[in-house]
């Protein structure tokens, strides 16, 4: 796409970046321009701009952490977001900023009002609307160059073999044990590393678990697991779901990007409560 | 045989003595298991807990060895 990135280049504003180096910029509205001009999408139009070095404005505050090739490969990643609750909502909601180009979500569920305290996307009214809708609404206004796939479906093995398929990633944020093992074989299957998060009252869990990794094997056994751990007990709290979707978040963006070292065999396991972070090998 | 026990989240509370972060150093005899430890702590039967002895989980039945390291932990999985 040559003459994108030469029509970019003529309208890029010419800034100066702290460090005193040249930047071009180009706005939402000058892609949204280019996109019209030429017929492609403004995902392939900051995908273009890019490459030629042309910094679309929204992503300025990624590129000292990911760089132009870093943003590049978000922009071209496809990861699925399973579970679009207190994890997933606020999952949805960083990649969208971050730029990550293809998302596919599934949830089956509707929201409901015991979702309020801590769900993303839940709000007074849409109690009773899918959770993927919410999502799919909050990625258009939030990034509208990335693509959503939703899907309102309580998925078995088989389905979300299909639905994820293609994906680089796969998030696990669902909220009940035997199912997350059912997703630890999807990815395992699909042979793409899984972002595991699990909450409970003030603690979290966080660990990146690769195609045959032991994962949540490990943790919970082969066998049929209890339906719910602790969470039962402890509920839900506000600030939790945000604690470990921000670090799966991260850990997207550094298997994306190739930046970092992921928690692979290792769980961080977050005490908010005392104000301690453990890892464990697993 | 000393037994490096470490506590997480609320588990803290069959040894409030521990300072957070710390772990306890059990002295056990010999073929004490996982389940024994779990009693001694104060800890009730079919309590949700994850033991794991030197990063691998372990059922109740697991016979301890000396120096071995054993978390306990709650299973999490709310989302």
């Amino acid at each position: 796409m040559p003459e994108i990135g030469a029509r970019l280049r003529e309208l890029a504003e010419k800034h100066v970046d702290a460090r005193g180096r040249k930047v071009l910029l180009v706005s939402i509205a000058t892609v949204d321009r280019v996109a019209g001009e030429t017929g492609h999408s403004r995902r392939q139009v900051e995908i273009a701009a890019l490459r030629e070095q042309v910094l679309p404005q929204r992503y300025g505050r990624n590129l000292g952490t990911v760089g132009y090739e870093g943003q590049i490969a978000l922009l071209e990643a496809k990861v699925g977001i399973v579970g679009i609750g207190g994890l997933g909502g606020w999952v949805v909601e960083g990649l969208a900023r971050m730029g990550v180009g293809h998302l596919v979500l599934i949830d089956g569920d509707v929201f409901q009002e015991g979702n309020l305290n801590r769900q993303a996307l839940c709000v007074e009214g849409n109690v009773g609307q899918p959770k993927v809708d919410a999502a799919r609404d909050r990625v258009l206004v939030v990034n509208g160059a990335v693509q959503v796939d939703a899907f309102q479906v309580r998925a078995g093995q088989g389905e979300m073999v299909e639905l994820l398929t293609g994906c680089d990633v796969i998030v696990d944020a669902l909220d009940a044990l035997p199912i997350r093992l059912v997703l630890q074989a999807v990815a395992e299957r699909l042979n793409v590393p899984l972002v595991h998060g699990a909450i409970a009252g003030f603690v979290g869990q966080v660990m990146t678990i690769f195609p045959g990794d032991p994962g949540l094997r490990a943790l919970y056994g082969e066998k049929a697991p209890p339906e719910h751990g602790i969470e039962a007990q402890w509920g839900n709290p506000a600030a939790t779901p945000l604690m470990v979707a921000a670090w799966q978040i991260h850990e997207v963006v550094k298997l994306v990007t190739g930046r970092g070292e992921p928690l692979r065999r290792r769980m961080l396991f977050l005490d908010g409560e005392v104000g301690v972070v453990d890892v464990l090998q697993v | 045989m000393p037994v490096i026990v470490k506590l997480f989240a609320l588990l803290r509370r069959y040894r409030p003595d521990v300072p957070r972060g710390g772990t306890l150093s059990l002295d056990l005899g010999a073929d004490t298991t996982v389940g024994e430890v779990l009693k001694q702590l104060g800890i009730p039967d079919g309590a949700p807990v994850v033991a794991m002895v030197n990063g691998t989980v372990r059922g109740p039945d697991y016979t301890l060895s000396d120096g071995d390291q054993l978390y306990l932990f709650p299973p999490v999985s709310g989302g």
